[in-house]
């Protein structure tokens, strides 16, 4: 039986679809089954994350209306066999479906994959409330910035009371030398306030900004980024991965700053 | 360049101000009523124990927090009341 | 004797299949039982029948329905003759002129299409602007578009292979035509000029090419 995660995060634009992306690509290198769904009905943007907008035909929509068979919507990554995509409608709006109809389309797709991951909208209306239903588990996205984790915060009460079972914290787009100068909260900081576990920490990368643009997730590669992905991906499964990034990114500027010190 | 404003500006750097400024946005978000709420009970608050005791209404705080149970298996919701009792004041009116 | 009879329903209709090569007077008591048995399930309604398998003459007919109608509470409104052939051909006409109208009669649009939008005519349609990509031009007919195709189109939706599509600058994502779907290449190599293209129909794929006289005298409307 296959497990279903939602990425969420109240706030738009913190990467909660660049996370599912990797997320889900990381997951399908290291073997497993994935489905990547992206809730968003409206404003699809995985699709072109993944690269796969030019693939699709049918949508979220179309198979909870029984226009095709859940089968026919599924695109098919063109890297990994063993990942796929269920896009989302662009033409209609998020009351095109509702949280029973997510459930039942969720526990149909836990017979055949391991892992679903459930790209969810900004915001905490019926968007958010269809991608949540039928999670098991959640991956709350946000940056250090004091909008992104008060919302987070409000989506983690929320999460808690719709009890979804393990509710993980991802801070992302961290700047190690804006946290160094005290110019930005760490991932400590962020951990302190919302009182949830960590999962991962995700550097500020402009490889990320590269990847999107070619419509090609990072996990695996050996940018910063990268390497913080596959780790999350690893802790998904259980694996207890010591935090490699920040410690490595320090050792940096260590370095440099003993240059200046000559 | 950051470590020169840094120096001018004194000690609290700005990650601190977000969190410490964080911390209180998230107290009143995690409140389980709403600001006009907030407000009604303290007026009723007051109006109660001013009967028996002369406060400070001035000084008066109320907030609802999370804190943690007593033998940590888990956290709850508890009405905090800091209410300061005024200086000079006998302890208790005579009804 | 399972077999013999066979009643199937349908929305608004009965249909009963006769084994062909079984006696009359042995059909005639086993739809007397058969009816009998599910009038239950079968309820109260105003149905049409349809007769399948043995040939049967009107009499016939008229003497079942009266068994029917003696064993259960069902009243059979009216026999619909199944003759397949016939009903294919009149289809196949009504179709073949309705897909002429549709490429032959248009209308125009003006203004572009941006993403979520979705523009779905009954006849041919001239476009004057862009289509974006995410939006959907849906047409019965032809699609001309007299700015760029960069989205999604759909010409001869009802199934007509003559269908075409031209666009002025040709960079969809993905082109349908009829039943059969192309999509862009995964990498574009390199900068593509802007150049008046059109997409259509042939043996099963749909090519792309620059709109010349020898391409523009094989369309046929």
């Amino acid at each position: 039986m296959g497990e279903v995660i939602v990425i969420t995060s109240g706030k738009g634009g913190v990467g909660k679809t660049t996370t599912t992306a990797n997320v889900g690509t990381g997951l399908a290198m290291l073997g497993k089954k994935v489905v990547l769904i992206d809730t968003d009905i409206g404003l699809r943007n995985l699709d072109v994350v993944m690269g796969l907008e030019n693939r699709i035909v049918y949508n979220l929509v179309d198979v909870v209306e029984n226009n095709c068979r859940i089968k026919q919507a599924l695109i098919k990554d063109k890297r990994y066999p063993n990942l796929y995509l269920l896009p989302s409608a662009q033409t209609k709006d998020k009351t095109a479906v509702t949280p029973e109809q997510m459930k039942k389309l969720a526990d149909e797709l836990r017979e055949e994959f391991d892992y679903i991951l459930m790209d969810c909208p900004a915001g905490i209306e019926q968007g958010f409330k269809n991608a949540i239903a039928g999670a098991d588990r959640a991956l709350v996205v946000t940056t250090p910035e004091v909008s992104a984790v008060r919302d987070a915060d409000r989506i983690i009460g929320l999460l808690e009371a719709n009890e979804i079972g393990q509710t993980h914290l991802i801070v992302n787009r961290l700047r190690t030398d804006m946290v160094r100068e005290g110019n930005m909260m760490s991932s400590d900081d962020v951990v302190e306030i919302l009182a949830i576990d960590l999962i991962g920490v995700v550097p500020d990368d402009e490889q990320i900004v590269i990847a999107t643009n070619n419509g090609e997730p990072l996990v695996g590669s050996e940018s910063k980024a990268g390497k913080a992905y596959m780790n999350i991906c690893n802790r998904i499964l259980g694996e207890d991965v010591p935090y490699l990034d920040l410690e490595e990114t320090q050792g940096f500027f260590k370095r440099f700053a003993s240059i200046f010190k000559k | 360049m950051g470590f020169i404003s840094n120096f001018f500006k004194g000690s609290e750097n700005s990650s601190d101000v977000a969190k410490n400024r964080l911390k209180v946005a998230i107290t009143s978000d995690r409140a389980v009523c709403s600001p006009e709420l907030m407000e009604q009970m303290k007026n009723d608050i007051i109006e109660v124990i001013s009967k028996y005791l002369d406060i400070d209404t001035e000084g008066l705080d109320i907030k609802v927090t999370k804190t943690e149970l007593e033998d940590s298996s888990g956290t709850i919701n508890a009405l905090l009341a800091n209410i300061p009792i005024k200086e000079g004041s006998r302890n208790f009116r005579k009804r | 004797m399972n077999d013999v009879v066979v009643i199937k329903g349908t929305k608004s209709g009965i249909i009963l299949v006769l084994k062909p090569d079984e006696e009359y007077d042995v059909l005639k008591k086993e739809v007397a039982a058969k009816f009998k048995a599910s009038a239950a399930f079968l309820g109260e309604a105003q149905k049409a029948l349809t007769f399948q398998g043995k040939e049967l003459t009107d009499k016939q007919k008229l003497e079942l329905i009266d068994i029917i109608q003696e064993n259960c509470r069902l009243s059979i409104v009216c026999i619909m003759e199944e003759d397949e052939k016939l009903e294919q051909s009149f289809r196949k006409s009504i179709e073949k002129k309705l897909q002429q109208q549709d490429c032959n009669t248009g209308q125009f649009f003006k203004g572009n299409l941006r993403s979520g939008q979705v523009l779905d005519v009954e006849t041919s349609i001239i476009i004057i602007g862009d289509v974006k990509a995410g939006a959907k031009v849906i047409s019965k007919g032809n699609v001309i578009i007299l700015g760029s195709l960069k989205g999604n189109v759909y010409a001869g939706s009802a199934g007509n292979k003559n269908a075409f599509v031209v666009a002025l600058d040709m960079d969809p994502m993905q082109i349908r035509i009829a039943d059969t779907i192309a999509r862009a290449p995964d990498r574009p190599k390199g900068k593509r000029p802007k150049e008046t293209k059109i997409a259509f129909w042939e043996d099963g794929n749909i090519y792309i090419e620059p709109l010349d006289k020898d391409v523009m005298n094989d369309i046929r409307l």
